[in-house]
């Protein structure tokens, strides 16, 4: 009982840190990959103050944060399994 | 959890959420029923491909291109490129699953027959590529006969011609998730896009700047607007199953 217990507190830590680190991951590289032009040898970084800019990093925004979250979930699931079996006595602490 | 965490829990999931929802409305997958008469040659070699697909086409018609798998193009990629086994997996299954799903499941790319086996088109960076064995080999691909007059015809390849020395033209992410949005949520809003930063589709609008794909400023064309417009015929396409040609080019 205690072991369920400790399991789903662990399980809604981790998607809530998740939650909200990835709103900051997705924005971040949102902006990052939107702002390079040119070519592959020559990337140029221009960001700019544009609505167009803010519209493009909305729709980005809304393709990367469920992809990331579940990526980053994956992630962490199968560390926290890695260090549950090296453990062995029960579930991991983040 | 405490207040704050149980707000900030419910908070990211209600974003989670509303960002499937979103992705799922502008994004959705979408299948463009093609129904051109065209007449079935046979499933030919590669060579016989190279050879029919060069005696063919003309400089200035237009090709539109896909890769015969995610596996191919970064083959096809790796030989000519040297790309990143890894960037490209999560780049082409995100191009392909989601942009190119969404305007219809068709071509990955647009390009312009420039002759002498050569076709000038914007990637990142703006190339002359060769059509060769490796290209027939790893690719599907349509050809676009554009319904203009010579003059323009040359005048778009001498203007692909003089972009590639200059290298003037930026591929921009921004506008093309701008546009690929426009067209898959079927929108009739413009933005005010830079002329010189485009993606494939909308830099061949650029050089046939004289024809009108769609009736858009060329900055928001997409390959689909090309694809389906009246300003073009298909030649002939290859695909899966083998060649196909239209009646008169035979």
């Amino acid at each position: 009982m205690l072991k369920m217990k400790l399991d789903k507190n662990l399980l809604e830590r981790t998607v809530y840190i998740i939650l909200v680190v990835n709103i900051f991951i997705s924005l971040i590289a949102s902006s990052l990959i939107l702002s390079f032009k040119g070519s592959e040898n020559n990337l140029v970084f221009s960001f700019e103050n544009d609505p167009e800019f803010a519209i493009a990093v909305f729709l980005s925004f809304i393709i990367f944060y469920p992809v990331m979250f579940f990526i980053l979930y994956l992630i962490t699931f199968f560390i926290l399994m890695i260090i549950k079996l090296i453990k062995k006595d029960g579930p991991a602490e983040i | 959890m405490g207040k704050i965490d149980n707000f900030l829990f419910y908070t990211g999931i209600s974003i989670l959420i509303l960002c499937i929802f979103l992705a799922f409305i502008i994004f959705h997958p979408k299948k463009i029923n093609e129904n051109e008469y065209l007449i079935f040659i046979g499933g030919l070699t590669n060579e016989e491909i190279l050879e029919k697909t060069l005696g063919l086409m003309e400089p200035g018609d237009i090709l539109l291109t896909k890769p015969k798998s995610l596996y191919d193009s970064y083959e096809y990629n790796k030989k000519a490129y040297k790309k990143k086994r890894i960037s490209n997996f999560f780049f082409y299954n995100m191009f392909d699953k989601i942009l190119i799903s969404s305007i219809g499941d068709t071509y990955w790319h647009v390009a312009v027959y420039i002759g002498n086996n050569t076709m000038n088109s914007l990637y990142l960076d703006n190339r002359n590529e060769i059509i060769n064995e490796d290209f027939i080999q790893h690719k599907y691909f349509k050809v676009l006969n554009v319904k203009t007059s010579e003059e323009n015809k040359n005048l778009a390849v001498e203007r692909a011609d003089e972009h590639f020395k200059k290298q003037d033209i930026y591929y921009s992410l921004k506008n093309g998730l701008i546009i690929v949005s426009i067209e898959s949520a079927n929108l009739n809003r413009r933005y005010n896009l830079k002329e010189n930063e485009l993606v494939c589709s909308s830099y061949v609008a650029l050089i046939y700047k004289e024809v009108n794909f769609d009736n858009k400023p060329f900055t928001h064309i997409t390959p689909v607007d090309i694809e389906f417009s009246d300003k073009t015929e298909v030649k002939f396409l290859v695909n899966e199953t083998g060649f196909y040609v239209k009646n008169e080019v035979r």
